[in-house]
């Protein structure tokens, strides 16, 4: 089945359709989230949520991009709203530990917060990547972790291949100079 | 190449991989400096790190569990729509019984009022009384107009 074909069926709610494009494209997908997440398990359910959100919104597609890239900027979307919640959730549990001065609550127990929390802290290069404007993140992290070209990243991101150079040239030199200070204290 | 040319070297050069060839300067650099070199093996093993959880193979169980989800999302769904109108229509129906209530207990105080106190009294009020003083009756008039044409 071309993507084409694909695209047309699934628009039609041919649930056979849906088989073949978990098939050929949860992999990706869940890279893509795990990459910006660094949580096997948090990658997992987005994924999910994410086919999910492709077969209830597929007569939105218009066509006019692959149907990896329409996965993938989804994937990416989503992957940064998650992060962007979590980052949210945190901090008013963290206000309403200050208020009750309960300890015990959820930001201790969740293992998902912790695990990023340990991966956050001894990762440097994560903190690094996490700390860049979100457009630089995303090229970053695509161009370098997903190891997508320039092209590709720049047809996710809806910019010209000129913006993509760009913000890639300046995250570089943003981590080098957040990486350099981490070296200068450490070595 | 410095260390700072290094650096930023080492941010292009990522994501190294086994044979892949180092640029002869970069390979220079780290020989001879032991602070870079422990850097590049840092960085190497944070990426390292961060590719660690990823997959190369389609999990066969996956649409199952999607599809798990997406059914249970859909009586999710089903649920909280009917639980949103549960929820409005309650107070809703609260009001609506209250505004009913009201004028019916409106109607029956009004009711055992006595009709001075309302107005509704057979006896003239003041402003009827009033209103009936300057009413000019069919004589008044003609003799109004028979005083103004000087008939």
């Amino acid at each position: 089945m071309t993507d084409a074909e694909l695209i047309y069926a699934l628009q039609n709610q041919d649930t056979h359709s849906w088989k073949i494009v978990v098939e050929r494209h949860q992999v990706q997908v869940y890279n893509v989230c795990y990459s910006f997440l660094q949580n096997a398990h948090d990658a997992e359910d987005l994924t999910q949520e994410i086919f999910i959100e492709v077969f209830r919104n597929a007569e939105k597609f218009r066509g006019d991009s692959k149907l990896s890239t329409w996965l993938h900027r989804i994937a990416v979307n989503r992957s940064l709203n998650f992060l962007r919640n979590n980052k949210k959730r945190r901090f008013w549990t963290e206000i309403s530990n200050l208020l009750t001065g309960d300890g015990t609550s959820e930001v201790v127990t969740d293992h998902r917060m912790d695990s990023l929390e340990i991966k956050e802290s001894t990762n440097q290069l994560y903190q690094a990547i996490s700390s860049l404007p979100e457009k630089q993140r995303i090229a970053f992290t695509l161009n370098k972790l997903e190891e997508l070209p320039y092209a590709e990243v720049a047809e996710i991101m809806e910019v010209t291949l000129a913006s993509v150079e760009s913000l890639i040239h300046r995250a570089k030199l943003s981590l080098q100079k957040k990486l350099s200070n981490y070296r200068n204290n450490t070595f | 190449m410095n260390c700072r040319e290094t650096e930023i070297k080492m941010l292009e050069i990522l994501p190294f991989k086994k044979g892949d060839k180092l640029p002869p300067d970069f390979s220079a650099h780290l020989a001879e400096c032991d602070q870079c070199s422990r850097f590049w093996m840092n960085l190497n093993k944070d990426l390292a790190q961060m590719n660690a959880g990823r997959i190369k193979n389609a999990d066969p169980k996956r649409f199952e569990q999607i599809m798990e989800k997406y059914s249970d999302a859909k009586i999710t769904t089903i649920k909280s729509q009917s639980g949103t109108l549960i929820r409005f229509a309650r107070p809703l129906l609260v009001a609506a019984a209250s505004v009913a209530i009201g004028i019916w207990v409106g109607g029956r105080l009004l009711n055992l009022i006595p009709s001075t106190v309302t107005g509704n009294s057979n006896e003239i009020t003041i402003s009827e009384q009033y209103a009936q003083d300057i009413y000019l009756n069919d004589e008044t008039f003609e003799t109004l107009e028979s005083y103004l044409s000087g008939k």
